[in-house]
């Protein structure tokens, strides 16, 4: 029905477009969010939009939805089935919306009504769009929740949210979205708020629905991996604008694009762990700032050349590489996109980080049986004690990274605060170079606290936005017995230890990027001169560009002064690149430790092996070759630990592979954490059979 | 200092009080008639004379106002400033310490947050009846009724801003409480405390009065602002400059604080100084 003509795709012979974005653009007041957008999604196809933060992705999709505020000025075109939806009343937007077009957000916390029944919502739903009776929209509404794989959906549909865990949710909103048969799902982050193995469930849940209505999805998200994953084609957003578009082999095989050569090899994966990380320098710009008049990559780009910050490069095809490729699957707003000599040249090498630099034999940090309790109240008011650490011990040698890592809930954060002292610890020791930690008082705790530090995890809470960075590191300096007079100097040598420039001292937080806070935040914990050092998730809120160079930069810090980390983080395959040990957490215990390659390679707790499973990789050959082992559910609250393993509930092996006599074990004994080698121990009855459990 | 002035509705709001101020303080040195002493006329509309009028006993209504500014404006800083350290101070301890520290403040300041004040006017009017009471009594009255408000706002300003990183990272470095109460708690809850100084500096005007109507507080011949409005009341269709010139003042001063309030939150906060000149 439409009147554009055909572009020269090959797929477009089969069936015209149900949507059609032509030069969008969408600005808030002075602030040009998204600049010239245009592309077409297709029945049945899964197109993936990828950016940081500032991109403009979120702001295209929700542009299609029409849930942008009034005041915004939005320009150009979206037709959905020949019909114009900019302009479109929000009435004549609201009928479209959740029966043609409907849509998933980011937190399922939030996107669901708390007070309202799941089902309630989804009937509401249903009959929203549809004129069906209340038994006839429940009946459907129950065979809904089964497409998404929510077990027993029959008695769970009268549930309320707050008694769904994160992944339920998330399969219930998927479930809404889904519920009038839409043409278009449109994913934003689908899975960012949520467990790595809770993100392979839901993203399956996502497509069982797609399929299941046969719509097209646009899968909105920061993550490589999942677009290597899940998506047919690709769109890479760059300072509001489409940089880089075509089939996702192509894209990841064949970028012409040097901004996304750069996200990819700056991307940690976990089939790769001692290849080098290449940070793109800089951090994405802000909205407000760009111009037009210079490609909005040239600032951070190894390859850009005078043209580049004087001209802002169009959307081009690529042009054939060979020629048994079809035209015009490939574009890039690259000035070189056709001289791939260019831009395919090898990027810049990172300086190595000496390997094990100040590696010594002495022990830092020493942990024996930490316990952390909380007393916490139920629903009903009775006091209970939830036990988040029970009985987690470790150490760290001086030079060596210990990676602890699980998933959210599982207690790793709460063990970081115990180990530093942010929280009283309820049992356990903790030695810091042979003093303890648990027993210190008054000034001997405040003379320990200096030798070991923390990294937080969010660079726009952890600095006090009312103390210049001077004022910040100074207040460390002067607890660590630094002169006044000598302060100045050391803040400017802690400054360019971390990259930043001494000129930024009188500077305050706000006026500094995510990386570039989380670099103050590392330089405050470095200006007491610590002995360890423990990062909690000190990446994860970063832009994924960004992280890589925040990553360097600890190891560097680590060869140059022999710290020790405990590196603390949900992300495997960050913590894969930088750790010598791994530790695997699972319900306040420690599931699995050991090196890092043993325990990578070859893992023998089968949580460790679905954990590993779970990690997407930025790589469409690879990953869809990898067949995720998905757990079932999501992991038990503390206070409702499983007897005997606490695994049991959600393991693979325990499932299928056990006799009723062995599984009896499982109910009844404990696993304690056992040798299996010299340099590992797990905490499984069974850890030869994990090597067989197959990836279904 | 240099950003609270850069803002000019602060920079204005700040001129105006210092305008008022002279007005009370230094005026009455120059003006011929005193607030205490009759004139010979009576009930006169504004005139070269009697810029403001005067009321039915003779007394100049300028050099009353002059003399009530004075008392109102004294009162209401004072009231503003003592509630808001204590309030702040007492609210940063229960916020930041919580448990039982926090349990007992908060009892504490519920009994006084359910005093009536119009009471407790009363029983201290009862009670001083006779005596004179000077304006600092009133002052501490009011102070006393007034801080369990301040804690409490700034109660919840810092228990959220306590669970930041940033404080965490104090305490992970071995900032004292102290510390962390003085150096980073109270200065980012100063938005809050801000406000807190404005709305009671206009509030403490009119509790002034409130008083003062029951007998307890400034009593003729002395006078206040609010004492100059509520006396004034039923002349506002006879004689409305009696009832709006010092109405007036109230409105003034209570706009400057805000104004200036308002000024001060913004120069305290470096993340508001980024001022784009066009």
């Amino acid at each position: 029905m439409t009147t554009l003509a055909p572009t020269l795709d090959a797929a477009s012979t089969m069936s015209s477009p149900l949507l059609e974005v032509r030069d969008l653009h969408v600005r808030f007041g002075a602030v040009h969010a998204v600049r010239g957008v245009s592309f077409d999604v297709r029945r049945g196809e899964v197109l993936g939009i990828v950016g940081e933060s500032g991109s403009g992705k979120s702001v295209t999709s929700n542009a299609i939805m029409g849930l942008l505020p009034d005041r915004t000025l939005i320009e150009g075109s979206i037709t959905f089935e020949g019909q114009e939806l900019v302009g479109l009343s929000d009435g004549a937007m609201s009928r479209l919306r959740g029966a043609r077009l409907s849509m998933v957000f980011q937190d399922p916390m939030s996107s669901l009504n708390p007070v309202l029944t799941v089902g309630a919502q989804l009937i509401e739903a249903i009959r929203i769009h549809r004129p069906l009776s209340k038994a006839h929209a429940r009946a459907e509404a129950v065979a809904l929740l089964e497409v998404v794989g929510i077990p027993d959906a029959q008695q769970r549909i009268d549930q309320y949210p707050h008694e769904f865990s994160g992944g339920m949710r998330q399969r219930a909103v998927i479930a809404i979205a889904m519920a009038n048969r839409p043409d278009v799902i449109i994913a934003d982050e689908p899975t960012t708020a949520l467990d790595v193995t809770v993100q392979a469930q839901v993203l399956e849940a996502l497509d069982q629905a797609r399929k299941h209505v046969n719509a097209a999805l646009i899968l909105v998200t920061h993550d490589m991996g999942v677009i290597a994953g899940h998506a047919d084609r690709v769109l890479v957003m760059y300072g509001g604008r489409v940089v880089e578009r075509g089939d996702v082999d192509e894209v990841f095989e064949r970028s012409r694009m040097p901004y996304t050569r750069g996200l990819l090899a700056s991307i940690p994966r976990i089939d790769q762990r001692d290849a080098p990380l290449r940070p793109i320098p800089g951090a994405p710009p802000s909205p407000a700032t760009l111009t037009g008049r210079s490609c909005p990559f040239a600032a951070r780009c190894a390859f850009a050349q005078d043209v580049c910050t004087s001209v802002e490069p169009a959307l081009l095809d690529v042009g054939a590489e060979d020629e048994a490729r079809p035209l015009a699957t490939h574009a890039a707003a690259c000035h070189f996109a056709r001289h791939p000599e260019i831009v395919r040249a090898d990027l810049p090498t990172v300086p190595e980080v000496p390997a094990g630099g100040g590696r010594g034999s002495e022990v830092l940090l020493a942990v024996v049986d930490l316990v952390q309790r909380y007393e916490a109240k139920d629903r009903a008011g009775r006091r209970r004690s939830v036990v988040a650490v029970d009985g987690v011990s470790f150490t760290i040698r001086a030079g060596e990274t210990l990676g602890l890592v699980g998933e959210s809930g599982c207690g790793k954060s709460s063990a970081a605060r115990a180990v530093t002292r942010l929280q009283e610890m309820t049992g356990g020791t903790v030695h810091v170079r042979g003093r303890d930690l648990a027993a210190a008082r008054g000034r001997e705790l405040t003379s320990m606290r200096r030798q070991i530090q923390m990294v937080f995890q969010d660079p726009f809470s952890s600095l006090d936005p009312r103390m210049s960075v001077a004022a910040v590191i100074g207040e460390a300096l002067a607890l660590a017995g630094v002169p006044r007079r000598a302060r100045a100097e050391r803040v400017a040598q802690l400054l360019r230890d971390v990259g930043l420039s001494e000129e930024m001292a009188e500077r305050y937080p706000h006026e500094f990027s995510g990386g570039q806070r989380q670099r103050i935040g590392i330089a405050r914990a470095l200006a007491t001169d610590p002995d360890v050092v423990v990062l909690d998730e000190p990446v994860s809120a970063l832009d994924v560009s960004v992280q890589a160079g925040v990553v360097n930069l600890l190891a560097r810090l680590q060869a140059e002064r022999g710290l020790g980390y405990l590196f603390v983080a949900h992300d495997l395959a960050v913590v894969a690149h930088i750790s010598d040990r791994i530790a695997v957490m699972y319900l306040g215990r420690i599931v699995e430790i050991g090196g890092r390659d043993e325990v990578f390679d070859d893992p023998a707790h089968p949580y460790t092996k679905a954990l590993l499973s779970a990690i997407p990789i930025p790589d469409p050959k690879v990953e869809r070759s990898r067949q995720a082992i998905t757990l079932r559910g999501d992991m038990p609250s503390p206070s409702d630990r499983p007897s005997g393993c606490a695994f049991r509930s959600r393991c693979p092996v325990f499932a299928s592979l056990l006799d009723d006599e062995r599984r009896k074990r499982c109910e009844r004994d404990d696993p304690e954490l056992e040798p299996t080698s010299t340099s590992r121990d797990v905490a499984c009855h069974f850890p030869n059979l994990t090597r067989e459990v197959q990836h279904a | 200092m240099r950003r609270f002035l850069r803002n000019p509705t602060s920079l204005i709001a700040l001129v105006v009080f210092v305008l008022v101020l002279l007005f009370a303080f230094v005026g009455p040195q120059l003006w011929i008639y005193r607030y205490d002493v009759y004139t010979d006329d009576i009930s006169q509309p504004p005139s070269l004379a009697h810029p403001f009028g005067t009321d039915s006993t003779g007394y100049d209504t300028m050099a009353q106002i002059m003399r009530g500014t004075q008392r109102s404006v004294l009162i209401a800083l004072v009231v503003a400033i003592a509630a808001t350290v204590v309030g702040s101070i007492v609210g940063a301890i229960a916020g930041y310490f919580r448990g039982l520290a926090d349990a007992a403040i908060m009892r504490v300041i519920d009994v006084i947050l359910v005093f009536p004040s119009i009471a407790v006017a009363a029983v201290l009017a009862y009670l001083s009846m006779g005596t004179e009471t000077s304006w600092t009594t009133i002052a501490a009255v009011l102070a006393f009724l007034a801080w369990p408000i301040v804690a409490r706002v700034v109660r919840a300003t810092v228990m959220s801003l306590a669970t930041s990183e940033y404080v965490l990272a104090a305490r992970g470095l071995g900032v004292s409480h102290l510390g962390i109460i003085v150096r980073h708690l109270i200065p980012n809850a100063m938005g809050t405390i801000t406000v807190a100084v404005t709305v009671l500096t206009a509030t403490a005007i009119l509790s002034e009065t409130a008083l003062s109507y029951l007998g307890f507080g400034v009593q003729a011949p002395d006078t206040s602002l609010g004492l100059l409005v509520s006396t004034s009341q039923s002349a506002v269709m006879t004689r409305p400059w009696l009832f709006y010139f010092p109405g007036l003042f109230i409105v003034l001063i209570a706009l400057c604080a805000s104004f200036i309030g308002d000024g001060v939150r913004h120069a305290l906060d470096p993340r508001q100084s980024t001022r784009r000149s066009a």
